[in-house]
Order: C-alpha cells, then sequence, then structure tokens
C-alpha cells in the first residue's frame, strides 16, 4: 500500500464515521487509559474530614461575600508588605552600593584613570545600575515570592474563576486578572504570566493591556506627586493622616483608572482580532501544600533576576545617555525643542525627556525629572519630600493640574523597554509588539489632550 | 530648472504606478468576475438547468457590453461554449470551476477550524479568498475531507434534498433522516440554525408537521421546531439504519432527563452524551483530551461568587471550569 493509497482509505473512513474520526480515536484512547487506570491504579480513601474542609473553603471562595472579602484583604495584604517591605531592603542596598561608589572612586583615582572616562563609569553607568537594582529589586524580591505562594497554594485559579464575568464581558479570560496582579508587581513579569492563558487571542490580549496595571517603578511616583499636590487641594494645612489617606486613594483611584482602560482596550481588539482561536478552559487545582523549594526557584530565578537582568541591560545605556546630555550641557536645547509638544498635553519638556529617558525603567522618573529641573549631573537621591516639593513647584511651576497630567501620563504611557523586550519575546511578532508600544502612548496623549484642552483650560 | 526636471520625474513615476494599479486592479476584478460566472455555470449545470446570457446578468450584475467582452474572453480561452442560446462550460472550465469550489471549501474549513471567526460571517470570508492566488492550498493532502457545511471537500455532491420537500408527504412523520448540508446563505437564517445547533450528519426525526411548522428530534435528544424557510436551508437523506433506529428509541424513553450541561443543578450528577459540531477546532481537542468525551461522567460542584457562568465541574478527578455557552453545547443525561 502506498502513500497516496492509504490516504485514501482515510478519506474513506472519515466520510464513513461522519467526520467524527477524531473523536472516535480521542474516545478509544481514553477508554484504553481507564481501563489500565483500572488494572494499576488504586486510589487511597481520601481523608474525609480534609476534603470537607477543602469544600468549606471553596464553598466560602466562591460565595459573594467571602471572594471580595478573600480578593480585596489578599490583594492589599500583598501590597501592604510588599510596600513596607521594600523601604527597609532598598535603604540597606543603597547604603551598600553607595560604599562601593566610595571604593570605586578611589580605586579609579589609584590607578590614575582620566577623570573624563572615571566619571562616565561611574557618574553615568554605575550609578543608574544601582539604582536601577536597589529600587527595582526590593518589591519584586518581595512581592514574587508572595505571589507565587499564593499560586501555589491553588488559590488564584479560584480568585481568577471569580473574576472572569468582569473579562468575559469584554472578551477577555478570567487568568487576565491573575496577570494583571502580577503587573503590579512589574510589567514584564505580568507578560511572562500571561503564559497561563492557553488561548492565543486572550493570551495577547493579555499581553497588551497588561501595561495598564501602574507597576512598582510607577507607584513612587503616583504616591509622591499625589501627597504632594492633590492633598493639598483639599486641605492646606498637611495633615500627615489626611495626606497619607489621599495618597492611598490616589493609589487606589490610578488602578480603577487602569482597570477601565484594560476593559476597554480589551474589548476594541476582542472585536477586531477574529483570526485568532479563541476558548476558555480554567483547570482548578486542587489545594497543595506549598513547595518552598519550588516557590524560591520560580519567583527568584524565574521571575525575579530573569526581570532583573534585562531591566539592567536598559538600565546602562539609559545612564550612558543621560550622562552625555549633561556632561556636553545638550538638555537646554533639547528641552526647549520638546517645551510646546509638552505644552499641547499640559506637560512641560522636562517631563517628556525624563520619560524619554525613563524608558527603561519607570523607576528612572523621579531622578531624571528632578536632575533635569536642577541641572545636576546624576541622578540624585530622593530624601526629602518637602524639597522635592520645592523643586518641582519652583523651577518647574507645577501646580495640581500638571500634577494630574504627569499622574495620568504614568499610568497610560507605553510599556518601559525591558516590557517592551519581553512582549517581542512572548509574541515573536514585531507588529504586535509596536502595537502594544504605541497603543497606550497614542491612549495616554488622547487623554491628555482632551483633559487639558477641554476640562482642566476652563477651570 | 533641476527642481522641474525632478518635479515631471516624479509626477511621471507616481502616475505610471497609479495606472498600473488601477490596471491590476482591473485584471483582479475581471478575473474575479470569471471565476464567479464559471461557479454559478457549474452550479447550474449540476442542477440540470439551462443558463443563457439574461439569467447570468441577472446572477452577476454586470454591464451588458461588459458582461459580452468578458464572455467573449472566457469562449476565446476555451472555457464556456454556447448551446443555442445556452452557455455552457467545457471541460476545462467545468474543472477550473471545480477546483475553485474546492479551494472555497478548504478555506472554510481552516477558517471553521483554527481561528474565531463566527460562523456566519465564513462564508464571506471565503467567497472573497477563494480568488486570491497567494493562498496555495495543497490538494495532496486530502488528510481534511468534509467542510463545515458537510459536503465532501474533493467529492461530487451528494443526492440529497431540502427538508422542505418532505413536508408535502405526510407520511414522513416518524421517519430518520440524516443531515447531509446545511445552506450558509442567508447569513440570518445560518445563523438561526447553529443557535439551534443542528449541525450536518446529524440524525433527525420528524415528530410532526403542521402548517407552518415542523417539529424534530434530534439525535442529542432536543426538540426543536423549525419554520418553513430555515427547513428549506437543511438538506437531508434517508436513513434506514437498525443502529440508529434503536439508538432513537433509547432516546425518546430518556427524553425528559436528557438535558445540556449548563442545565445541570449542582451536585446532580450527569453522563455525557455527546459534544455540539460547533465546539471546534483547539477548544474541541483541549476538552477532550480533558475527559470531555461520550460516556464520561460529570457533576457541577460550584458557582463562582458572582454567579453560574462560569461554573465548576467534577470530571475524571479534576475540576475544571467551563462558561455558560460551552456548557450549553455540551449535552448529558441525568444519573438518578
Amino acid at each position: 500500500m502506498n502513500f497516496q493509497e492509504i490516504l485514501e482509505k482515510v478519506e474513506k473512513y472519515r466520510i464513513q464515521y461522519n467526520n467524527t474520526l477524531k473523536d472516535k480515536i480521542i474516545e478509544g484512547m481514553h477508554q484504553q487509559i481507564d481501563e489500565i487506570l483500572q488494572d494499576t491504579i488504586e486510589y487511597k480513601q481520601s481523608n474525609d474530614i480534609l476534603t470537607k474542609i477543602e469544600n468549606y473553603i471553596d464553598y466560602f471562595i466562591t460565595s459573594r461575600i467571602g471572594g471580595i472579602f478573600v480578593l480585596i484583604s489578599l490583594l492589599s495584604l500583598i501590597l501592604w508588605i510588599t510596600i513596607t517591605g521594600a523601604n527597609y531592603i532598598s535603604e540597606f542596598l543603597s547604603n551598600i552600593f553607595a560604599s562601593i561608589e566610595v571604593f570605586l572612586r578611589n580605586s579609579s583615582n589609584l590607578l590614575r584613570i582620566p577623570p573624563t572616562i572615571s566619571s562616565f563609569l561611574i557618574d553615568g553607568i554605575y550609578k543608574s545600575l544601582s539604582m536601577v537594582v536597589s529600587v527595582m529589586l526590593p518589591p519584586m524580591a518581595i512581592f514574587f515570592p508572595l505571589f507565587t505562594f499564593l499560586e501555589d497554594l491553588g488559590l488564584l485559579p479560584r480568585i481568577a474563576l471569580n473574576m472572569d464575568k468582569l473579562f468575559k464581558m469584554v472578551g477577555a479570560h478570567g487568568n487576565q486578572a491573575l496577570t494583571m496582579m502580577v503587573g503590579f508587581g512589574c510589567n514584564a513579569a505580568g507578560v511572562i504570566s500571561t503564559r497561563i492563558i492557553k488561548s492565543p487571542k486572550e493570551r495577547l490580549i493579555a499581553i497588551i493591556t497588561n501595561n495598564f496595571m501602574p507597576c512598582n517603578g510607577r507607584w513612587p511616583l503616583l504616591i509622591m506627586i499625589s501627597t504632594l499636590f492633590l492633598a493639598p487641594l483639599i486641605s492646606e494645612s498637611l495633615n500627615p493622616f489626611l495626606g497619607s489617606l489621599i495618597a492611598a486613594l490616589a493609589l487606589v483611584a490610578s488602578v480603577i483608572i487602569g482597570l477601565f482602560f484594560t476593559l476597554i482596550v480589551s474589548l476594541g481588539i476582542s472585536k477586531s482580532l477574529k483570526s485568532i482561536p479563541s476558548f476558555y478552559i480554567l483547570e482548578i487545582p486542587p489545594y497543595r501544600k506549598p513547595n518552598l523549594l519550588r516557590i524560591i526557584y520560580t519567583s527568584i530565578i524565574d521571575r525575579t533576576v530573569f526581570v532583573l537582568m534585562r531591566a539592567i541591560y536598559m538600565a546602562i545605556p539609559a545612564g550612558a545617555f543621560v550622562w552625555f546630555l549633561n556632561y556636553f550641557n545638550l538638555s537646554t536645547p533639547i528641552i526647549n525643542f520638546l517645551t510646546p509638544f509638552g505644552k499641547m498635553f499640559g506637560l512641560d519638556g522636562v517631563i517628556i525627556l525624563s520619560y524619554i529617558i525613563a524608558l527603561p525603567a519607570n523607576e528612572l522618573v523621579i531622578p531624571s525629572l528632578l536632575m533635569l529641573y536642577t541641572n545636576a549631573k546624576n541622578f540624585i537621591d530622593i530624601e526629602e519630600f518637602k524639597s522635592i516639593y520645592q523643586i518641582l513647584s519652583t523651577y518647574g511651576n507645577w501646580d495640581w493640574k500638571i500634577a494630574l497630567s504627569v499622574m495620568l501620563f504614568s499610568i497610560l504611557h507605553n510599556p518601559c523597554t525591558t516590557t517592551i523586550l519581553t512582549i517581542y519575546k512572548e509574541t515573536k511578532s514585531i507588529k504586535w509588539t509596536a502595537i502594544a508600544t504605541l497603543l497606550p502612548l497614542s491612549i495616554a496623549f488622547t487623554v491628555l489632550f482632551i483633559l487639558n484642552n477641554l476640562i482642566l483650560k476652563h477651570l | 530648472m533641476i527642481t522641474w526636471i525632478i518635479i515631471s520625474i516624479f509626477t511621471l513615476i507616481t502616475g505610471m504606478i497609479i495606472i498600473i494599479n488601477i490596471k491590476n486592479r482591473n485584471s483582479r476584478i475581471k478575473k474575479e468576475q470569471k471565476e464567479d460566472i464559471m461557479k454559478f455555470l457549474y452550479k447550474k449545470s449540476k442542477e440540470n438547468q439551462k443558463v443563457n446570457f439574461e439569467s447570468l446578468q441577472l446572477f452577476s450584475k454586470i454591464k451588458t457590453n461588459k458582461l459580452t467582452k468578458i464572455l467573449e474572453e472566457m469562449l476565446k480561452e476555451r472555457k464556456i461554449k454556447y448551446d443555442e442560446d445556452n452557455i455552457k462550460l467545457t471541460l476545462d472550465g467545468e474543472k477550473e470551476a471545480k477546483e475553485i469550489i474546492q479551494k472555497h471549501r478548504r478555506i472554510e474549513k481552516y477558517l471553521f477550524e483554527e481561528t474565531s471567526i463566527d460562523f456566519e460571517e465564513i462564508h464571506d470570508v471565503a467567497e472573497k479568498q477563494e480568488h486570491n492566488e497567494e493562498i496555495k492550498i495543497n490538494t495532496k493532502n486530502t488528510y481534511e475531507c468534509i467542510d463545515p457545511h458537510g459536503d465532501i471537500i474533493t467529492g461530487q455532491e451528494t443526492s440529497s434534498y431540502p427538508l422542505l420537500k418532505i413536508i408535502k408527504d405526510i407520511k414522513n412523520i416518524e421517519q430518520i433522516y440524516k443531515i447531509t448540508h446545511i445552506e450558509d446563505e442567508p447569513k440570518e437564517i445560518y445563523k438561526k440554525i447553529v443557535c439551534l445547533d443542528l449541525s450536518p450528519f446529524d440524525y433527525i426525526k420528524i415528530k410532526n408537521i403542521s402548517s407552518n411548522s415542523i417539529t424534530l428530534l434530534t439525535d442529542k435528544g432536543k426538540i426543536i421546531e423549525l419554520d418553513y424557510i430555515t427547513a428549506g436551508n437543511i438538506f437531508v437523506n434517508k436513513e434506514e439504519n437498525e443502529e440508529i433506529t434503536k439508538m432513537f428509541e433509547e432516546i425518546e424513553k430518556n427524553i425528559t432527563r436528557i438535558t445540556t450541561l449548563n442545565e445541570l443543578k449542582l451536585k446532580e450528577k450527569g453522563k455525557i452524551i455527546a459534544l455540539s459540531f460547533y465546539i471546534r477546532g483547539e477548544e474541541r481537542r483541549r476538552l477532550m483530551e480533558l475527559g470531555f468525551i461520550k460516556g464520561s461522567l460529570i457533576e457541577p460542584i460550584y458557582n463562582n461568587m458572582l454567579g453560574k457562568d462560569p461554573r465548576v465541574y467534577k470530571i475524571k478527578n479534576t475540576m475544571i471550569a467551563l462558561r455558560e455557552e460551552q456548557a450549553r453545547k455540551i449535552y448529558v443525561i441525568r444519573l438518578n
């Protein structure tokens, strides 16, 4: 029998079985597997009390009150631990980096390296590198192990199940709720985590919209600006408690804005993307005892180090770029060139330039803003909010309108280069990478243009 | 002087590009029209209907002088011939028409299996893409041989007739038929048929024929009332097979217990009897891998916090969540 004859025979069978040959084969396989399992595997009588407890937990999580309670309490707990814990580690790391810097300066003096080169290496490259590491590493190193713990416990798929209805309305997958939560930690890690969505169309939606979740590189900016510029709108005499409450509210509001745009963009993409298959199947794993080693491995090696290495690759050219700008006094003409463009959207040239500099990592926005306003030679550390307020309001003429525009821009603007690189690695398509980059940027500019020219102008 | 030369060269080049584009576009439109005419002639010849110039014009909606030109060209290419007033395909033309129809069916099959385009849109996309020369289809690759409407891709048209004809003969009640083909035009009616989950290769039993509708029982235990217009789009063949008759007896016995998965109450055990034809491609593969096959036991165990959609089912000792519209396409029989 040659190949052609076999094919003809197959065709005959297909027609005979009404095109359900594939189904018949799978049914046969399952039957065979069941037979083998029956002969070889003996199921252990499951522990009654344990299964009962698991059932009760499941009922609690999937009930209306329990579901909302678990979702909100877990999310806020994780965020709180991350924010407070990250401060300590961040401080510790920056101390270490400062002492290394002293050592580097001394050794370059000893070796008689020309000052230009040593300044380039230390002020340009080393400073930006240490800045990115000390700001980016701590939140990730806390957030991801916590998150992976919940993942390993088997709790997260149940949260995805609870959130599915919201995402179904816009044609997305319930698991997108989980990838968005990872995106809170870091958008690049969020993009990687979309691998849990098996359906290609929904996965693409999750990748493109992940950027609308403010990652922890953007939290400091959102918190700082809202305390400095939005809180005084309500009470002049900055009551510290009221101030922090307003900052928290601002963070929640920015998450809600991000969620709103996530849903809208998801809807748009799912309506226009029909050439990609889509389906919804969510496997709910049983509860497991978390495996500590696995948690540490997946959270530290797979997520934290993975993202951090990419961030470091991107931070080096950015540091060099800023150093060149300031060393040759190029920043002023560029700022002057960008100012009219920025003014159209309620921003100014310095803000635009610092967002260009901060392409590698959103953490760089605040330091480069301050540096460009004060014409400093390298990234300075943020110490006192009061002095930052003075810098921004005197050099930059900031008021609450500019602050609001910057906050909105921070939520909606393009992903950082680390994320862009990750999107390319995950989608393997220049087209979708470009869309994922330019779509948020154009949305940001459109929203700011409308806000500033139609609403804020008349206030 | 130099600027003038540059400007004139520039306009010349753009003009040429525009002219070439228009020419390309015209030739493409002409090719599409020719192919549509061939398909039309082939279809009519299969139905033993004669085609003359007027009926062709009525179908193609091309102006008289243009149509004459096209037909003259096709005559020169020996694709058509005149038999007195009637236009017929030559052997060459018939072969080409067959190829186009095959291509159309293969594209439909592809769109059905590998994309998430709505069922009623598939025909329109295929109609456009069948003229696209860039889509090359490997004809040796015969492993997919039946298109989503039940036609054999490479084969001849099967002899089947619309459900509508049966109605005229009242004797046909309690007779079993097999659906062989579902017409995908017009869209609204096709959409209705898909919603009713009638698909090619389903067996149906005629239960009642009234003056404006026809009631039937499907092999998935569903009782459906069809109006005459919809019935005209479903093509069937008589089926006289012992097994199938027995199957229907079984179904009729259990008709109250047969339902879809989404209708099962929590903690109510069921056994899957069939998956809908319209669970397609990757989704079907995944579901079957996970054990959603004929004969599997299944039990909805809990809802989510916002309601019944999606719901978690226990199947083969694992927990799987499905959305409501998926569960609606899975047929189960309640177990007591």
